[in-house]
């Protein structure tokens, strides 16, 4: 098929799932020409797995996001159908917001914020090919063909293929070429990333069994409460969600594991047809039975997929058994017994690239302007998706427009974190987003998403001017409410020392502010309420803000101590063409991990895995003799 | 100061300077074949040789002036002492000769190795971890056998083995409240704020050991600071010159004679007491006595151990000397009983149950003294299997670590603030990290996926 030459974009994005919409948008939005091909129009923002957004961690990432400009809070809020704040009652700083989404309307939604963006051309095309050119000496990306032999030009390119590229789907003993959900997979496309010198892998995923929502006997199962008072993601653009659907709880049991303990060998996972690696965060039913058999059951929630469908999804019973186990195993579950499934469970396989090929704007090391985000890169999930969608949209459109590269500090975001985990340490399996991740957690909730980046969204370009100015505003509102908390006493009356006994804490002899009564942990703002009216009149997001602020403060600033001793660490830059290889006394798998790695500050070089405190002490001193003999 | 730089080949004396039988030279960096071969000439060259080799030869200086007749021993990179290619030269010990070959060495293109410099290349090659490093130190300057056990087991890594299992409990801990915080809906089965806390107790209790033996190793390192208490004329006196085998202190049978505070190194059999005798603890309006009597009070004050000396049948102490011997490890010596049959009062036995009975004049009980003293500053269980804090560095940390288990162990048990809860852990990890000198990584993470049944 002879090529014909199209149009030029500055920017390509290849995939339109979560990671693909934010890139185009940021790039979009940045005031570049950008274009973004997709297998189909139809499966935009599509949610081939959970009908849901959020979640521990991952309500972090939606909201940092937000803060920075992105899309996918505003998105999420405007098609909740149910929401819920998990971690109440375990500290601020792991509170996580998580939202069941109308599947169907989230994807009309986002095509048609696509549809409306500026500077962004939407096209159906499968992208078969990059072609490259030679760009100050190094190899660039230039242009791309699609299926149809369309050639356009660019001068970067974000790859998001999702568990498209080289997708195969395992069902028992069926397998064939194909994409999530009923898709195309994308073909030929992995032999032009191994041309641009890409290491590639092989990792898999799965999803359980969609179902009639009138098969299941909910009468038998434990509904889940959700919020009274929804929060929104969004906190640039806040509209409060509605509740408008239920979950439900059911479990498996003895009879289900039986089912599953005699259909093993028909698994390809345990007949070693699949050999991608799974996420060990969300394992297959078949792991779970296997790899825990002292588990008497496994819990399986029935979430809606949306309010124009009868359709329900069973989360946590991912699945590759053939479709007739499939179906016994979910019977031998209570209130399943008459089930009818419209969907069945499969695995996915798909390329993805070794991610410590990447530099920590997620452009590749082998390949000037080519970018990765989502799963390509190793992750899984809607949300890890979005995040790098977002970091390397930007990304590529700075290095069009010729401006200075944007990265994220791990102390910052849950976002740099993501990306630092990912760019430095590399992963096994689809890496997914936990706050056990963050060493600065404390510093890093939820609540303070715009507080910690609306600043740098504004730098970069994405938040708005208004958005920006409303932003300042509650800013300002909370570092009044912390000062007014601080500076405001409460003399020793009666009905003071009367409340502090009753909360079991001791009376006030003389006195005392109220960030001091604050920071007891017997207390909280609530109670300090009817001494201190004033708050009555703030904002209640406010209030809350500056109520953890106080009464974190002794351990918000031990993590700030950390995050300066961090940073003294990441001041020491090592230069570009650094040769680890002459470094005396660095053993040889620090001398190959530096060398493919190639951080760009001793701090990171620390974060390897593979590189010792020993080497590290080797390298600073490498790195002080250089600097002598330089002066 | 010498810069450190890997680059450059070193040499020293790596026995203990002065005469003895031997002095061995080493050298080590990549031309330590190449300096070797300029002053070594035996029947075969040291660069045929093959690690581990030794060749019998003899030392020339440059212009060929034979030095010494040695043994040279060959270690090829990375098997060496310092990972790096190294020599050893067995010499004669004389300082003259040694310092000769020395001076050679350093013409031939080695240079004289800063303290600690061939331990310090043997960390950075990743021959030893940090505690280990620190072992060997300890152990090069250990001053008698037991000192130099304790440094051994260090060096064996037994600090290292106590601070691992140490911190693979606190992971586990950490494990849970990870899979409790990242995992809010998955039915795993918990531990409640409560049993999570009570897991803590024993490690802080293991802590708290480990930061004790700080103590029981400076003891054994740098002496037993020795406060000798009792009345004037006990004989304090005459059991410090006992034991230093020397007149040391002024004996007089007048009360008081003792004005100065005198100090002592005495070295009784395993063990070291830095020796105080304290003035004659009279009252006394006699203003030199009285300024002996309060830098008395001071040295009870840091003692370690106290020797409570009396008189069989003789004078006791006022109260409130006695009190403040309480409150010490104390070792109550009954003396003078070649000259007194007195059995000790039953309320001073209840009061001091370690005693011993002795004469300073004739040496009887004092065969015993060590062992006695070993019990009352708890050194008797001291084994050299045990896991020691040698340094000031090593205690800080686990003095650092300790209080983030402690604070974890309130946050869990008064306030469920699991974030608080889990940033103390990590606090208390990576300090024991950093003690052991070895990095966390995604160990908790790995651990989660390892206990628990967790994910969609």
């Amino acid at each position: 098929m002879p090529s014909v030459r199209m149009e030029d974009y500055d920017v390509i994005v290849i995939g339109g799932g979560h990671a693909g919409i934010e890139a185009a948008l940021a790039s979009a939005r940045l005031g570049v020409k950008t274009g973004l091909f997709t297998l189909s129009l139809d499966d935009i923002g599509n949610m081939p797995c959970n009908p849901s957004i959020g979640g521990t961690a991952k309500g972090h990432l939606v909201r940092e996001i937000d803060a920075l400009g992105g899309e996918m809070g505003r998105a999420a809020d405007a098609n909740t159908i149910q929401s819920r704040m998990l971690n109440k009652g375990k500290g601020p700083a792991v509170y996580s917001l998580r939202a069941q989404i109308d599947r169907a309307t989230y994807h009309l939604h986002m095509k048609q914020v696509l549809e409306k963006q500026k500077n962004l051309t939407v096209k159906q095309a499968e992208v078969k090919k990059l072609l490259f050119c030679e760009r100050e000496g190094k190899k660039a990306v230039c242009a791309i063909e699609t299926h149809l032999g369309g050639v356009y030009g660019c001068r970067a390119v974000v790859i998001a293929t999702g568990t498209y590229l080289a997708g195969r789907i395992f069902v028992g003993e069926a397998s064939y070429a194909g994409g999530p959900d009923g898709s195309l997979a994308a073909l030929g496309l992995t032999e032009s990333l191994i041309e641009a010198g890409i290491p590639i892998r092989r990792f898999k995923t799965g999803t359980p069994a969609r179902a009639y929502a009138d098969s299941i006997d909910y009468s038998r199962l434990e509904k889940q409460i959700p919020d009274e008072e929804p929060e929104p993601f969004s906190l640039l653009f806040p509209s409060i969600p509605e509740n408008k659907m239920d979950c439900y709880i059911a479990y498996t049991n003895s009879q289900t594991h039986k089912v599953i303990q005699e259909n093993l060998h028909r698994s390809p996972l345990y007949g070693g047809q699949i050999v991608g690696i799974g996420p060990r965060y969300c394992p297959s039913i078949e792991d779970k039975v296997v790899r825990f058999p002292e588990k008497e059951r496994h819990q399986v929630f029935v979430e809606p997929m949306g309010e124009r469908t009868e359709e329900v999804y069973l989360q946590g019973l991912s699945s590759s058994l053939p479709i007739d186990v499939q179906e016994k195993l979910l019977r031998t579950i209570e209130g399943f017994e008459e089930i009818r499934l419209t969907r069945h469970a499969y695995a996915i396989e798909y390329d993805c690239c070794d991610p410590l090929s990447l530099a920590p704007t997620l452009e590749s090391l082998c390949c000037e302007g080519l970018y990765g985000a989502g799963q390509f890169n190793g992750t899984s999930g809607y949300e890890e998706a979005a995040a790098q969608g977002l970091v390397a949209g930007i990304n590529a459109a700075k290095k069009v427009q010729g401006k200075e590269q944007v990265t994220f500090p791990r102390s910052e975001s849950y976002i740099g974190t993501l990306i630092d985990d990912l760019v430095t340490k590399g992963v096994q399996d689809p890496y997914r987003m936990m706050t056990s991740r963050s060493e600065y957690r404390l510093l890093l909730r939820q609540d303070n998403a715009d507080l910690r980046l609306t600043e740098k969204g504004y730098q970069i370009g994405l938040v708005s001017e208004e958005s920006y100015q409303a932003f300042l505003q509650r800013k300002a509102a909370i570092e009044e409410t912390v000062r007014l908390l601080q500076t405001t006493g409460l003399g020793p009356t009666a009905e003071l020392n009367g409340m502090l006994e009753e909360k079991g804490t001791a009376p006030v002899k003389n006195g005392a502010t109220l960030a001091d009564l604050l920071r007891r942990p017997q207390i909280v703002l609530a109670d300090l309420l009817p001494f201190a009216p004033f708050l009555e009149e703030k904002e209640k997001r406010v209030v809350a803000e500056a109520e953890i602020i106080v009464k974190y403060d002794g351990y918000i600033q031990h993590q700030l101590a950390a995050v300066e001793r961090a940073k003294k660490m990441e001041a020491r830059v090592i230069p570009k063409k650094f040769d680890y290889n002459k470094i005396k006394g660095l053993r040889l798998e620090a001398i190959e991990k530096l060398s493919k790695i190639r951080p760009e500050n001793v701090g990171r070089a620390a974060r390897i895995s593979g590189v010792s405190p020993a080497d590290i002490a080797v390298l600073l001193l490498a790195l002080e003799k250089r600097e002598g003999e330089n002066e | 100061m010498q810069p450190f730089d890997p680059e450059q080949t070193i040499a020293a004396l790596a026995t203990p300077p002065g005469n003895g039988a031997l002095g061995v030279i080493r050298i080590s960096g990549k031309d330590s074949f190449r300096v070797g071969q300029k002053l070594f000439k035996g029947k075969k060259s040291l660069t045929e040789m093959t690690g581990y080799e030794a060749a019998y030869g003899h030392l020339y200086t440059l212009e060929g002036k034979k030095l010494d007749e040695v043994v040279a021993l060959k270690f090829v990179a990375p098997k060496s002492y310092t990972g790096e290619d190294s020599l050893e030269f067995y010499c004669h010990g004389g300082s003259a000769v040694i310092s000769s070959v020395l001076t050679e060495c350093y013409k031939a293109g080695a240079r004289p190795a800063s303290a600690g410099e061939f331990t310090r290349r043997a960390l950075m090659n990743g021959k030893l971890s940090l505690t280990q490093a620190e072992g060997i130190a300890a152990l090069v300057s250990a001053e008698n056998r037991q000192a130099a056990d304790l440094a051994l087991a260090q060096r064996e890594g037994r600090l290292s083995k106590e601070l691992e299992e140490i911190c693979d409990l606190l992971t586990d801990l950490k494990a849970h409240l990870a899979a409790l915080i990242d995992f809010p809906e998955e039915d795993v089965p918990m531990m409640d704020c409560d049993a999570m806390a009570e897991r803590l107790l024993p490690l802080q209790n293991r802590l708290r050991a480990l930061l004790d033996t700080y103590d029981s190793g400076q003891m054994i390192r740098y002496g037993i600071k020795t406060a000798l208490l009792g009345p004037p004329n006990a004989g304090k006196s005459s059991l410090m010159n006992r034991l230093c085998g020397e007149k040391k202190s002024i004996v007089t049978p007048i009360p008081g004679t003792t004005r100065d505070l005198v100090e002592a190194h005495i070295r009784l059999d395993d063990l070291q007491l830095q020796l105080f005798d304290t003035a004659g603890l009279t009252e006394t309006d006699d203003p030199v006595e009285a300024m002996g009597v309060s830098l008395a009070l001071e040295k009870l004050q840091q003692a370690q151990l106290i020797l409570l000396v009396l008189e069989a049948g003789g004078e006791l102490l006022p109260e409130k000397w006695l009190s403040l011997a309480e409150q010490k490890p104390t070792l109550l010596l009954w003396n003078k009983t070649d000259a007194s049959s007195a059995e000790i009062p039953k309320e001073l036995a209840n009061r001091f149950p370690l005693q011993q009975k002795i004469s300073a004049l004739t040496g009887e009980g004092m065969s015993e003294l060590s062992l006695r003293i070993k019990e009352a500053v708890k050194l008797h269980n001291l084994s050299s299997a045990q896991a020691v804090l040698l340094n000031d560095r090593q205690r800080d940390g686990a003095y650092r670590a300790l209080t983030a288990v402690e604070e974890t162990h309130t946050l869990l048990s008064e306030t469920g603030n699991f974030d608080l809860a889990g940033v103390m852990l990590d606090a208390a990890l990576e300090e024991l990290y950093a003690l052991s000198g070895k990095r966390a990584d995604d160990a908790v993470i790995d651990r989660v996926f390892e206990t628990f049944c967790v994910g969609k």
